[in-house]
């Protein structure tokens, strides 16, 4: 199942590299690129990087046990280290590639609302790539228990560490961003600020437990999983349904309720707080994770009723949620283009966009073209009777070809869909990838079948 | 909005149309037509991405509906609604769906519809790829149902793993679920 998740994440990444690297509007030149889109390309680099080594660790697994190989198996001369290298190799990283987009959705909502550009655009940047070549070296910090030697373990201490200053930086960025401009409280800000206030409790505990002695008391009990919820859902799932209220509007051409996302706001915070605080008490109280009961005589009851009923005032929080997706994509007032006069190019065509999403492509003349511009300038020259694109390069964006983009076609699908079902059957036995790879043949040659378009034209 | 056509046109390019054809011609261009099978074959990324994006968030309410489970059996010391072998494949599923199927997914699919229109072009590179993520989501949901009967999530299961001589280590990374 992991490996499924695998194989389209790497695609997804492939496709983004290549969108952002070749398809970019002629004029965008690096460093006008929206800091959404570069959270999206330091991201799919982290995600070609880092999902190699966990399908190798999911394929030697599934070997160890259907056809009797012995990576894992230290009885037999195998390495159970080696999985919790492998794991974690991509295990960090991992919680980049879901962290940092959330960081891309940050920054675009608070220029938004602020209606300013973010301060520091470079640092921005800058702070996106090291984070991206920073989570790389960190993976042995999960791994503090498991009797590494000595001056490894400082060595993760210290990167550890280290990944906070790119992190505060961006925060001091956005709060200088706030300071300096005239924030706006709507929904999709309010979900920053709490993204702001949870990061950086999340932030404080991981500067804890990125410390060798602490993490040796703390290892496998609540207080880690109240910091890891700290960080994943406060550093990606605030922005997230921040960014879901910031752009339903154009995925919808409907706005969301602000009085209904006052109060999802306003459950989720408090129930998350509620729910996640108390662990780490329990965690220093010695309660520890992975347990599915305990004793009356422990002190962690009363703790654990507490978490329990706060859960329900975050599963509210929830289902307002989606009781105000599924109202406004009926009933919502209509949104227009743009609803919250922001400076980026997908509000430059209707909402929701038509198929072809731009009607000319846009001459891009600064990093926030709808502030600078009343009347976009644009490009011409593309063909209209066939799917054509605009090709420019890397650096400066400026056009270089004309690029057909393949016509629908089901067999995508169908490659898809083999590839399941070999996944799955090979749980059962190897022989399923002999005989699997037919139909997976079939369908990729059905796919890439030339069909005598010309490729692209200058 | 079919457009009348009269034959098919050689090289026709925008800077020749005014806004209303232009328009119409590209509709006709880029258009999915209804129904199933040109909804399974779109290669428009934005159909494709909400689609992704919805799904996603289905997942995140299936695990926040184990987390409720695994909350309702801690709230009291020593209660009796989930047991031991149950809560392991309720907390390996609860994080493995959170992680695999929720939040990477949902991230790609917000990029998948999002990126193309902010960089201000018509598609995304190669959309065909688009379809492995969604076509790899519903049997993954499928296999996703599956370890709460028997366990054959590929993680540290057996229990020989658990446990290296001398040392008292649980492993970082697997879910200690009960074998089946």
């Amino acid at each position: 199942m992991i490996t499924f998740t695998e194989i389209s994440a790497l695609c997804v990444a492939v496709e983004l590299v290549v969108t952002i690297f070749k398809q970019r509007a002629p004029g965008m030149s690096l460093d006008r690129i929206p800091l959404f889109v570069w959270s999206m390309l330091v991201t799919s680099f982290l995600v070609i990087l880092a999902m190699p080594a966990i399908m190798i660790a999911s394929t030697s697994l599934i070997l160890d046990r259907l056809v009797g190989t012995h990576f894992f198996n230290p009885a037999e001369g195998g390495d159970v280290l080696l999985w919790q290298h492998l794991f974690w190799f991509f295990g960090h990283p991992e919680v980049y590639i879901i962290f940092l987009p959330a960081v891309g959705m940050v920054s675009t909502i608070v220029a938004t609302f602020t209606g300013r550009p973010v301060f520091g655009y470079l640092a921005m940047v800058m702070a996106l790539i090291s984070t991206g070549v920073l989570a790389f070296g960190l993976w042995v910090h999960h791994m503090f228990v498991a009797g590494l030697p000595r001056l490894g373990e400082s060595f993760f201490t210290a990167s550890s560490m280290v990944i906070a200053v790119p992190a505060g930086l961006q925060i001091f960025c956005w709060l200088a961003t706030l300071w300096m401009g005239r924030p706006v409280f709507k929904t999709p800000l309010l979900f920053v600020i709490g993204f702001v206030v949870t990061f950086v409790v999340g932030g404080l505990t991981g500067v804890m437990v990125a410390s060798v002695p602490f993490d040796t008391q703390v290892h496998d009990t609540y207080f880690v999983v109240a910091h890891f919820h700290y960080v994943l859902v406060g550093g990606a799932v605030f922005p997230l349904l921040g960014a879901i209220y910031y752009w339903f509007p154009k995925f919808t051409g409907r706005m969301m309720s602000e009085t209904l996302g006052r109060w999802v706001f306003a459950l989720i915070f408090a129930g998350f707080h509620l729910s996640f605080f108390p662990m780490h008490i329990l965690g220093l109280a010695g309660m520890p994770r992975r347990v599915y009961t305990y004793q009356p005589e422990l002190p962690w009851a009363g703790l654990n009723m507490m978490v329990s009923l706060s859960a329900l005032v975050l599963a509210s929080g929830f289902l307002l949620f989606v009781i105000d997706v599924f109202r406004s994509a009926r009933n919502g007032a209509f949104a227009g283009p743009n609803p919250w006069g922001a400076a980026t190019l997908e509000w430059a065509t209707a909402s929701p966009p038509p198929c072809y999403n731009f009607r000319r492509i846009p001459l891009v003349r600064s990093g926030e073209p709808l502030w600078i511009d009343d009347e976009l300038t644009v490009a011409a020259g593309l063909r209209v009777d066939r799917r054509e694109l605009l090709v420019t390069s890397v650096i400066a964006a400026i056009p270089e070809a004309r690029e057909s983009s393949p016509p629908r076609s089901i067999w995508p699908l169908w490659a898809a869909v083999a590839t399941s079902l070999v996944l799955i059957w090979s749980i059962f036995t190897p022989w399923a990838v002999v005989w699997g790879s037919i139909p997976v043949a079939i369908a990729l040659t059905a796919w890439f079948w030339p069909n005598g378009a010309p490729e692209e034209e200058t | 909005m079919m457009v009348d056509d009269d034959g098919p046109s050689r090289d026709l390019r925008d800077s020749a149309l005014d806004s209303v054809d232009l328009d119409l011609h590209l509709a006709s261009t880029w258009r999915t037509d209804g129904g199933l099978w040109a909804a399974l074959s779109t290669v428009d990324h934005k159909i494709v991405g909400r689609r992704y994006i919805i799904t996603a968030f289905v997942f995140l309410f299936l695990g926040g509906i184990l987390s409720l489970l695994m909350r309702l059996q801690l709230s009291q010391p020593e209660a009796r609604f989930i047991g031991p072998d149950r809560y392991n494949q309720i907390f390996t599923m609860h994080g493995t769906n959170m992680m695999f199927l929720f939040a990477v997914p949902v991230m790609e699919a917000m990029a998948v519809y999002l990126v193309p229109l902010m960089v201000g072009t018509r598609n995304i590179a190669f959309p065909a790829s688009m379809h492995f993520p969604t076509g790899c989501f519903l049997p993954a949901e499928s296999c996703c149902g599956w370890p709460l009967r028997s366990t054959p999530v590929p993680m540290l299961a057996g229990s020989h793993m658990c446990r290296l001589p001398g040392r008292n280590m649980a492993p970082a990374s697997g879910p200690i679920s009960g074998r089946r």
